[in-house]
């Protein structure tokens, strides 16, 4: 079987997250009791006139200009036009002629390198209302109609087909999510709906682009790739067993993984799009466009760079801590008070990791600050305690809130450097482990392993290491004499 | 000539035999306005869309309330007291 190319495009729609929709003053809290984030305008009763929101220009040239696209100085509204319960007026108002921001890319990092994915346009539109199927859907006669979501914003990003496998769509997505998310432009909340993906898939053996699928509605990054891997094998299959891919819109089976053709008319669709009378084309200054440009943030993988290279902390680890904006400021501000990057780092993707993921919390929502981090990591520096012994300080404090030195004074952490007491404690140990000390002296030198953990097991883990490791081979030393 | 029956099912209508027939005269008609309007020359001339001079205003991204739900109530069909009630959507 000789090679197939994949090509898949993303459509992908991000909900803005303005306190206000689109094109009037409602609510667009997630999650409030049905209808009653309502208007005229978002209804579609007859006479009502949309209003712009300013906030949802800011926010998608604030996008635009981050996925690195020409922001249009002048866009346009259209209307397209269908039928469908969830959208009253008929229309939904969109961006086509001249969307608000064109031609951009973003550089997705995979295990083959970096590769940039070109992005064709990102235009704004209104969200339609959420349907809900009470019961059965096959029984049940009636849909009913939330229209909360009815006019919520949203950019709507296009790539080009430059996407060539399942793990690149993903990185993608994943990649964007993290975007929007510095940007404070959006949640980027699959779950909730803020972040929608369609995509286009087709396969070929040439430069010729196959018959293109799409598959619509996927609503988490698993979805996506199980998509792609599913539809790019179904597709070779259809071709190597003589067949052809059919031009059509599929869906995704969640349960069994495999796309299924939609049933619906929607082929017949011809939105007849037509510019929106009500609303002028929108037009914008470049003070206006530089300004939001100069206030970008820095973007996700920027970050990343800049922790390997100012921080000296390992790729994996810059990479999983810049996964969040939140986590990347918890990191710099510990580092700040602490100048101990690497071991910042270290804690914070263990011990401190381990504590969020296992109580389900934020990081801006744990009390071990940078204050109590700084004096965690000067009790390693000075001795007060050992290294194993931290790792149980620092889950202590995580859990209880108390500060590191109080659960060290607590109980009783405070390393054992004394070495005479060290030393009490060696000699017991050698005279009551006979068997490993001769084999010790008979040339077994590995025995002195075992002998260390019995002293630190007697010292309940806070004799300091080294000194237990000098005071044990001096006292066998002395014993081969 | 037009396909009525593409129109039909755009505009989500159900024509009867005879209106078909008529509303296919009527509309090939007003399409014969604009075969009309093709024959003056807009060479060089900017499509005119937007009234001149429209500017289009912008809102403050501030909350107001909407309509009360109970008001919509006593104008719609509402379902177990908050829902717009609609036929079955088939699909999704
Ligand atoms: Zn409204």
């Amino acid at each position: 079987m000789s090679e197939y190319k994949p090509t898949i495009g993303l459509e992908i729609h991000v909900q803005l997250a303005t306190k206000t929709k689109i094109f009037c003053s409602c609510s667009t809290e997630f999650g409030d009791e049905p209808n009653t984030n309502v208007c005229p305008v978002c209804l579609g009763l007859p006479g009502a006139l949309p209003v712009l929101n300013e906030k949802v220009v800011e926010y998608a040239v604030r996008l635009g200009s981050a996925l690195n696209m020409t922001i249009n100085k002048v866009s346009t509204f259209y209307r397209k036009n269908y039928f469908y319960p969830d959208l009253p007026k008929g229309y939904q108002i969109t961006q086509y002629a001249i969307p608000i921001a064109s031609e951009g890319f973003l550089e997705i990092k995979t295990k083959k390198g970096k590769r940039k994915i070109r992005i064709q346009r990102g235009h704004i539109e209104e969200d339609a209302g959420k349907s809900i199927h009470t019961g059965d859907i096959t029984e049940s006669q009636y849909s009913y109609i939330d229209f909360n979501r009815s006019g919520v914003p949203l950019m709507e990003i296009v790539t080009y087909p430059d996407i060539e496998t399942a793990e690149e769509a993903y990185e993608f997505l994943v990649l964007l999510r993290k975007t929007v998310r510095y940007l404070g432009v959006s949640s980027g909340d699959m779950e909730k709906g803020a972040l929608r993906c369609d995509v286009n898939v087709s396969v070929s053996k040439n430069d010729k682009i196959g018959t293109k699928v799409e598959i619509k509605n996927l609503n988490s990054f698993k979805s996506v790739r199980r998509a792609v891997e599913y539809e790019v094998k179904r597709q070779i299959d259809v071709l190597e067993n003589g067949g052809s891919v059919v031009q059509e819109t599929r869906h995704l089976n969640e349960k069994t993984g495999e796309t299924v053709a939609m049933r619906t008319k929607e082929e017949l669709n011809d939105y007849r799009y037509f510019p929106e009378p009500d609303l002028p084309p929108l037009i914008l200054t470049d003070e206006f466009i530089e300004k939001i440009k100069k206030e970008l943030p820095e973007l996700p993988l920027q970050k990343e760079e800049r922790f390997i290279k100012e921080y000296g902390i390992k790729e994996d680890y810059a990479h999983d801590i810049a996964s969040s904006i939140e986590l990347a400021n918890y990191f710099e501000a510990v580092c700040r008070a602490t100048k101990k990057p690497k071991e910042v780092a270290n804690f914070l993707m263990t011990n401190i990791m381990k504590y969020l993921n296992k109580t389900g919390k934020q990081i801006t929502e744990i009390s071990f600050n940078e204050k109590k981090f700084a004096e965690f990591l000067s009790l390693i520096d000075n001795g007060t305690i050992s290294k194993n012994i931290a790792k149980e300080v620092i889950d202590q404090s995580l859990e209880t809130g108390k500060s590191p030195k109080e659960i060290v004074k607590e109980r009783g952490l405070v390393q054992i450097t004394d070495e005479d007491a060290i030393k009490e404690i060696v000699l017991e140990v050698l005279k009551e482990n006979p068997k490993p000390v001769s084999q010790y002296l008979s040339g077994k030198t590995q025995t002195i392993g075992f002998l260390i953990g019995q002293v630190m097991k007697k010292t309940k883990g806070k004799a300091n290491p080294q000194i237990v490791n000098k005071l044990l081979r001096n006292a066998l030393m002395k014993m081969k004499k | 000539m037009i396909d009525i029956e593409k129109i039909e099912h755009l505009a989500a209508l159900e024509l009867k035999e005879g209106e078909k027939e008529k509303i296919q005269k009527d509309i090939e008609e007003i399409i014969h306005y604009f075969e009309i309007l093709k024959e003056v020359d807009t060479n060089g001339i900017e499509p005119y869309i937007y009234m001149k001079g429209a500017h289009l205003f912008l809102r403050k991204d501030q909350v107001k309330k909407g309509l009360d739900r109970e008001d919509l109530k006593k104008n719609r069909i509402l379902s177990q007291n908050k829902f717009y009630k609609v036929k079955r959507i088939m699909g999704e």
